[in-house]
Parts: structure tokens; sequence; C-alpha cells
């Protein structure tokens, strides 16, 4: 085993300053906060593969559904519901985007040669349809990668 | 329920607050800013952590988030300001980043100075290694880098440190 380096058995000596008992009361007390307002279910581990089980079942529901039952369910005009959903006899009852995760990419240049930040968001719009016919309501996510750019020139 | 929600939240902030506040430390100019900027990245962290069953984050993504909130309140400053308030900061002993376990071990001092004094991009990685415990995997994911050149950040920083040391070391003797 290769022994530590001396720096590194130096560093390890040192600790972190603990946070100041305003900053760590105000920081507890936000936590109370955003835990009253909270109203997010848990779900148990065990649960989740379930979840997923049932999503991909009713998206290929979704899918194979329209063909094989052939309903002819006319569809119900209304300014919600998108044309390419509503073909299938589907109705668009949500419609989200969201930023899923975020990372620096560091600086880049722009065609004019000005410094750039890039950072790349992990966007993933979801969209929950109903299937008239059937009633499931199905929710289809969409998750796409954007590189988002910001001047640096004030840096 | 909301409760043992937030008890979880605060023994993770027990646990992992002062290294998340010794990374915060990089993009603040005093204690205060820091604690603000951990706290912002905790109300994010939060809103993020909703769809995930509201447990608290892993390490990398509280650094990743703290060092976002950094970023963006970096951006509007300039080059200049930001080396300005650098430098007065760090002449400010009495606000130390690192407590020596013995204060009255020069040699401990001399590092809490040395590792003040280096530059952010090698710092980070060193308090992400040796405070935050993470790997390089973990290190470069954090930072969009590749794991070797995290390494190499590392390895350099330690370099970098023993030299700073040394110097420090010799000129305190020269003066004594």
């Amino acid at each position: 085993m290769q022994a530590p380096d001396p720096i590194e058995a130096a560093l390890a000596r040192l600790m972190p300053t603990a946070m100041s008992a305003s900053g760590q009361r105000s920081i507890e007390d936000m936590l109370d906060g955003l835990a009253a307002e909270s109203k997010v279910v848990r779900i148990r581990d065990w649960k989740r593969p379930a979840i997923g089980i049932g999503l991909a079942a009713a998206i290929t529901a979704m899918i194979v559904l329209p063909g094989l039952l052939k309903t002819g369910v006319a569809i119900v005009s209304s300014p919600q519901v998108r044309s390419d959903v509503a073909s299938l006899g589907t109705f668009l009852v949500e419609k989200s985007e969201r930023v899923e995760s975020m990372s620096d990419e560091g600086w880049v240049a722009d065609p004019d040669g000005s410094a750039m930040q890039a950072v790349r968001l992990r966007m993933v719009s979801e969209d929950v349809v109903r299937d008239e016919e059937t009633g499931y309501t199905v929710k289809i996510s969409e998750p796409r990668d954007e590189i988002l750019l910001m001047p640096v020139s004030d840096f | 329920m909301a409760q043992s929600l937030a008890t979880e939240w605060k023994q993770w902030l027990t646990e992992n607050g002062p290294r998340l506040l010794l990374f915060a430390r990089g993009w603040s100019h005093c204690r205060q800013d820091a604690e603000d900027l951990v706290q912002e990245a905790i109300l994010r962290l939060w809103h993020y952590q909703a769809d995930k069953g509201a447990t608290p984050p892993d390490l990398p993504l509280a650094f990743s988030t703290i060092r976002f909130c950094g970023l963006n309140h970096h951006r509007s400053e300039t080059r200049r300001r930001n080396r300005e308030g650098s430098v007065v900061y760090l002449n400010d002993f009495q606000d130390v980043w690192l407590d020596p376990v013995m204060e009255d071990d020069e040699e401990a001092v001399l590092l809490r100075e040395a590792v003040e004094k280096l530059s952010p991009k090698l710092r980070e990685v060193v308090v992400m290694k040796t405070w935050g415990g993470l790997t390089f995997a973990q290190i470069s994911e954090t930072l969009a880098i590749s794991p070797n050149t995290a390494a190499s950040r590392y390895r350099y920083a330690l370099d970098q440190l023993s030299h700073e040391l040394r110097r420090l070391k010799e000129n305190r003797h020269a003066s004594a």
C-alpha cells in the first residue's frame, strides 16, 4: 500500500470551520418552513420499479390501443389539444418543462471571439395525456440537452 | 412527515455543513457570504430533490450546486474587484477557512495560509478530495472535467503546498 503524502497527512490535521450559530439557525429555520409547505409523497424504493413498469405499460398501451381498437372517437376541438396527440384520440391534460440537472462546461468562445460561460442543462419536457376511449392517463417525458451561453465580458 | 423530513435534512446539514461552507468560501469574500451561498444552494437542492423522494442530496451534487450559485454571483463582478477582494480577505487572519487541530502547531498554521492562497481551480479540487472525501471520478463530474485533469490538479496543488510550506518556514526562521 502506498504511504500517504506527508502534505496529505498535514492537510488531514486541518478541519473545516463550523458554520456560525446564526447561519446554522437560519438554514434550519428555512428547512422547517420548506418541510411545512412540502406536499411530497415519498415513494419507497421497492415501489419504484413497479411505477416504471406501469408507466412503460401505459405508454405501450397508448401506442398500441388506438390501432387495435379503431375506436373512431371524434376529436373534441379545444385550444389545449395538440394536433399530434389529438389525432390519436388523446387529450393533453398537463404540460410542463423542468431543468433536470446542470453542469458547468467552462468558458468557450462564440463566433465573434467573445468569452462565454457555457452551462449544460438537461431539460425534460413532460406531457400528461389522457386517452378518451380507455381512460388511461400517460405521462410522456422528452429529455434533451441544451447549452446555455452567458457572456462573461464583465466577469 | 414534514417534521421528520426537516430533521433528516438538519442532520445532513450538521454532518456536511462545515465542508460545504469550506467549499463555498472559495466563491465568497467573507464567511457570511459563504453561509448565504450554502443556504441558497440548499434551497435549490430542496426543490431539486422533491422529485426524488425529498431525501438530502449526495455530496457531489451539493458541491456542484454551490459552485453553480457561486458562478452566478460572480458573473456580475469584474476580475479586478474580485482579485482586490481576495487580497483584502486573505490578509484578514482572524477569519480563517480551516481550524488547525493544534493552534500552536506552526506547520498547521502555515499550511492553512498556503491552502487559502491556492488558485481557485486547485483549491476546489483539494477541498473536495481532502475534506469532502470525493473520488476523482466524482470531482470530475462536479467540475465537468476529466478524472485525469482532476487528479493532475490535485497532485499539482500538493506540490505547490509543499513548496509554499517550505518557503514560509524558511522565511519565518530567517526573520526569527
